[in-house]
């Protein structure tokens, strides 16, 4: 049963051929994240006698202000987006499963409690409250991971809250139930696992919103200065822009590639994983 | 009744928001590294004018009475005086106000507006070449970093073409300034962020437009012998509205965001950039002011669009 299930899966998403296609960008560009001190690429750090050089056979995307190679700063751009995207995105994903699981599950004052915390997080203006945490704590890679982590959970705890309360009423959670689980295993073993899937989905989606908030954050000077950080790089050309538009333009395309690829993944799970959406 | 009375827990609720981004932001100020006095009193100040200053702003009583006294100021509507300018927080916040509300709801509207349509267009032929390439654009267009976008705007249509300025909001001559002065000024910085909300909303409407045009009332309209053409527009549409006025409510939070990337771009005299310069210079008053501000802000336009929708949808369930 579970290797049909898993087979039709992988079935459905391989129709959908904006989201494969998505999913493959991705993997390459996690590749280069991984393989980055082995590719053939110049040392993103050497400097060279060609600042502002226009991108070349030598150069593929040119030179920046201190003669360093843009290619290969804007490959090792790809680590740093890839890893504040992906682990503040699973930090998300797995508070707001445990809220939103916990209110739902639970009900009573636990979830109203639960719900009124989530509401608040909702409305907060929360790109400016990670600039005032990050300028006032500072802005260590990992602390930026964990803050952004830390203020986007609410809309997963949303999905997951409503997932438990519809299923707690299953036959299969009732009987665990009685055969004497307690409750926490019966939320975290049962309820969770079977209701995770549109959780999962959105968390992909928030992949590329984090990559994007790193990158806000990096190009208003708020990133972490010893990581080189697309919107770093951004920022770095910002006051060339008008004589060497490459410095700027490059970062930016590979932040706009990445992110589309993240997304029309996480569109295709969505579609995949939940089956009202399928017979669109 | 049942629905003045939700309205009425939603406004509770949303005063209860305010409180509370207040006291996290005082905490957070409160806790972060560093000596507030000696910031304003400045690294050569000697240690009797730290203590001086420190006296003077009530930062040598104890937290829970500095939290005290700035909520009850707070709900007298006093948001004290900046550091670095010597005004009345109120004063520096409200002079900056008009401009990001300016650039804020113009493209809230634009972004709705062309959303809409580009998703009603999606809709209407599904599945098709046009329905292809609007939806693959919508993600690209929700993928773009704004500020990115606002530089290749600027290089393109300033720098190149030189058609719109690049920055302010306007014109440096006084003989020069008008209405036209300031939407062309305007141009870049709204077009900018108004291309990631036509995206997601481009998203939202083709989703809800197909999903009503599926709905049984609209097959029934169909058999009696409607055209296909007025059932799209008057029932079709009209569904799509209101899921477009709920993502509307979401992203006003959002949009805060982009308010102060395209104003660090655009160097836009709004609240986006005075509150990051705060930020900067621990300009606590104002840093304060402007999140509570800000959040008041939030959370009227969140309860205008519950308002709307209770108008708008008799069906909504009030819970």
């Amino acid at each position: 049963m579970n290797l049909t299930r898993k087979g039709r899966f992988i079935h459905e998403l391989a129709k959908q051929r904006m989201a494969m296609t998505g999913f493959f960008v991705v993997c390459l560009f996690f590749l280069i994240a991984v393989f980055l001190q082995v590719l053939p690429v110049p040392d993103p750090f050497a400097l060279s006698l060609h600042p502002f050089h226009l991108p070349s056979g030598e150069h593929w995307m040119g030179t920046d202000n201190l003669g360093r190679d843009l290619f290969s700063r804007v490959l090792w751009g790809t680590r740093a987006s890839l890893l504040v995207g992906v682990l503040s995105a699973g930090l998300s994903g797995v508070t707001g499963i445990i809220i939103g699981g916990i209110a739902g599950y639970y009900g009573g004052w636990v979830d109203d409690l639960l719900s009124r915390i989530t509401d608040v997080f909702l409305v907060m203006p929360i790109f400016f409250l990670l600039i005032l945490i990050v300028s006032l704590f500072g802005s260590h890679i990992f602390f930026v991971i964990f803050s952004i982590g830390l203020v986007t959970w609410p809309r997963n705890a949303r999905i997951m809250r409503a997932q438990a309360l519809a299923l707690k009423k299953r036959a299969y959670v009732t009987a665990a139930i009685g055969s004497g689980a307690s409750s926490f295993r019966v939320l975290f073993l049962h309820v969770v696992p079977n209701g995770v899937s549109p959780v999962i989905a959105y968390t992909v989606i928030l992949i590329g919103q984090a990559v994007l908030v790193e990158a806000g954050l990096s190009f208003l000077g708020l990133g972490d200065p010893n990581v080189i950080s697309w919107g770093q790089l951004i920022r770095s050309g910002q006051q060339s822009f008008a004589s060497a538009w490459w410095i700027s333009f490059f970062p930016g395309l590979m932040l706009l590639v990445m992110v589309s690829a993240v997304n029309f993944f996480g569109d295709g799970l969505s579609v995949v994983l939940n089956p009202r959406m399928m017979r669109r | 009744m049942e629905r003045v009375a939700y309205l009425i827990r939603r406004t509770v609720e949303m005063i209860l928001v305010v409180l509370v981004v207040a006291v996290l932001n005082f905490t957070l100020i409160h806790l972060a590294p560093g000596d507030v006095a000696v910031y304003m009193a400045g690294v050569e100040a000697g240690p009797e004018y730290v203590a001086s200053i420190r006296h003077e702003y009530g930062l040598d009583l104890s937290l829970y009475v500095q939290m005290g006294r700035y909520m009850s100021r707070l709900l007298h509507g006093d948001f004290g005086r900046s550091f670095t300018r010597g005004e009345a927080v109120v004063d520096v916040i409200m002079n900056r106000m008009p401009a990001t509300l300016l650039l804020m709801g113009s493209s809230l509207i634009l972004g709705a507006v062309l959303g809409t349509l580009g998703g009603a267009l999606a809709a209407r032929h599904i599945g098709s070449k046009v329905d292809y390439w609007i939806s693959g654009l919508c993600v690209a267009a929700y993928s773009t970093p704004v500020f990115w976008l606002g530089l290749i705007l600027i290089y393109a249509f300033s720098v190149h073409l030189n058609w719109f300025p690049s920055s302010g909001m306007m014109s440096f001559l006084e003989e020069q300034r008008g209405i036209a002065d300031t939407l062309r000024h305007m141009a870049l910085p709204v077009l900018s962020l108004t291309v990631y909300f036509i995206g997601q909303n481009i998203k939202v409407a083709r989703a809800s437009v197909a999903e009503a045009m599926q709905d049984d009332f609209i097959t029934t309209f169909r058999a009696v012998g409607f055209k296909e053409r007025e059932v799209f527009l008057k029932h079709g549409l009209r569904n799509a509205l209101l899921p477009i006025v709920s993502m509307t409510g979401l992203q006003f939070t959002q949009l805060t965001a982009g308010a102060v990337l395209t104003e660090t771009v655009f160097s836009w005299p709004g609240m986006g950039q005075l509150v990051f310069q705060a930020v900067l210079s621990r300009d606590y008053p104002v840093i304060m002011g402007g999140y509570v501000l800000m959040s008041i802000m939030v959370v009227l336009f969140t309860l205008l669009v519950d308002f709307i929708y209770v108008v708008l949808d008799p069906r909504i369930e009030l819970k």
